[in-house]
């Protein structure tokens, strides 16, 4: 299963997890950042495709992952997808934000989500914990999937 | 043109649907923002030019009195919008405004200004001239300054200051005698003044990701608070007597430094919700098994030493993340 990290960052936070992300899990992948990517045309080859984005504003998309994700074509019924959103804590109001935005879209895409998102907390202390629990997940289920 | 054409044309230059009201033959509501659209800005990628010609024809609705634009990526909003004096309910929130559009001062009696999630570096003076203001939405901009001219404001019942760069909390606000909701939020306060008593009609408080270690014995005579959200700061302790506000109904505690709760929490009989998550916590508080109408409770990452007791008269237990 050919992967890819696709993530925009503003001021580093997301980058970091990024890079904490290949510290961590047992598979390999390409890393882009989405601003320095003109479209998606390049992107067939993949199978699983790991999202990472902060959510900004009132609910909103970081800018550089909203002018990738409106612009993202892919037919990706034959692909699976997987979001980390940053920002949002963990409780009962959560519902909104980065991962429900991108996640509506990968949908539309007929995308199959490969494990469940995280909503990981950002501010002012990073969930590590949560994050190393759903790399363990993305570990396992790739594992089960290449099998 | 009149208002019944100028809905058409921007029917076309919208696109998808959008809502608006009519009063005989006025336009008196607007929204380019919905709900139902997962940007929610209905023309938020739209071009620029595509965006000024909307915004031309929204400036000759003169009867508007509520406009909402919000989500929209518009940089500013021009000053023949200065037409629009009949607003009561103004949203330019979530764009990317650096100043409060002058033109605000021409409208004649605002009463819910949202102007929220900008890049706005300060707050001019005649917002001053909204006595009768009763939300006003300022989180996420830029500003260090909230202006004493604000002191105004007595109608205010909403205040959001989240995530400003706000130092402390203006002791006039406290004045606000009216303010029902008060959000304030990432700033390096380590003390709620005692003053928030006054502040008798609130019913939610949210003091999100501050550095506060102590909570004003005060707090306790909010007698209508039904939400308090105090996640993120670094409390150790609460006030004895926080079994007072029994009307509370929504509790957030999430990420502070606690490690047993006060024994009049057994008082709050109206808890729905309790986030005790991310705290110093080595076993379940026993009054947690006293709350009646408990029915979500998040309790993971605390250092429990043992097992924990069974929570089967809550519908929702959020233990591990």
């Amino acid at each position: 299963m050919k992967t890819v990290v696709l993530y925009a960052s503003s001021h580093g936070s997301t980058r970091r997890v990024v890079k904490t992300l290949a510290e961590t899990v047992q598979f390999s992948f390409d890393c882009f950042d989405v601003k320095n990517l003109t479209d998606s045309s390049s992107m067939g080859k993949y199978d699983v495709f790991l999202f990472f984005s902060p959510t900004y504003g009132n609910e909103e998309l970081q800018p550089d992952m909203e002018k990738f994700i409106v612009n993202f074509r892919l037919d990706m019924s034959s692909k699976y997808y997987a979001i980390c959103e940053l920002g949002n804590y963990y409780g009962y109001e959560a519902d909104f934000g980065a991962m429900k935005i991108i996640r509506h879209h990968l949908e539309k895409l007929s995308g199959k989500e490969l494990v469940g998102p995280l909503s990981m907390d950002s501010l002012p202390k990073k969930d590590w914990t949560a994050f190393a629990t759903w790399c363990g997940k993305l570990n396992q289920t790739l594992r089960e999937t290449h099998e | 043109m009149n208002d019944f054409d100028a809905i058409d044309l921007l029917k076309k230059k919208v696109g998808v649907p959008f809502h608006y009201r009519f009063e005989n033959e006025r336009c008196v509501e607007l929204d380019l923002a919905s709900q139902d659209y997962i940007f929610r800005g209905l023309v938020r990628h739209h071009t620029q030019a595509e965006k000024s010609e909307i915004l031309c024809v929204i400036a000759g609705l003169t009867y508007l009195e509520r406009l909402n634009l919000r989500s929209n990526m518009f940089h500013s909003i021009p000053d023949y919008f200065g037409n629009l004096t009949h607003l009561r309910y103004l949203d330019v929130s979530s764009n990317h405004l650096e100043k409060v559009p002058l033109w605000i001062q021409e409208i004649q009696d605002l009463e819910h200004l949202n102007l929220s999630a900008n890049e706005i570096g300060e707050l001019p003076s005649f917002l001053s001239k909204f006595h009768n203001l009763k939300t006003l939405r300022l989180h996420k901009n830029t500003f260090r300054i909230y202006p004493d001219e604000y002191g105004v404001f007595a109608q205010l019942e909403l205040l959001n200051l989240y995530s400003s760069r706000l130092k402390y909390i203006p002791s006039f606000i406290f004045d606000y005698s009216k303010l029902r909701v008060l959000a304030w939020g990432v700033t390096p306060i380590a003390e709620l003044p005692a003053d928030i008593e006054r502040l008798q009609e609130l019913e939610c408080l949210m003091l999100q990701c501050n550095c506060v270690r102590v909570l004003p014995e005060s707090l306790c005579g909010l007698k209508r608070l039904k939400g308090l959200f105090l996640l993120q700061n670094k409390l150790r302790e609460l006030p004895e007597d926080i079994g007072n506000l029994e009307h509370l109904e929504h509790m957030t505690l999430y990420q502070n430094e606690l490690a047993g709760l006060p024994a009049s929490f057994e008082n709050l009989k109206n808890l729905k919700k309790l986030n005790l998550a991310w705290n110093r916590f080595e076993e379940l508080p026993p009054v947690v098994m006293s709350l009646p109408k408990l029915e979500w409770f998040g309790f993971f990452y605390n250092p429990i030493r043992g097992d924990l007791p069974k929570l089967k008269h809550i519908k929702e237990v959020i233990l591990e993340k």
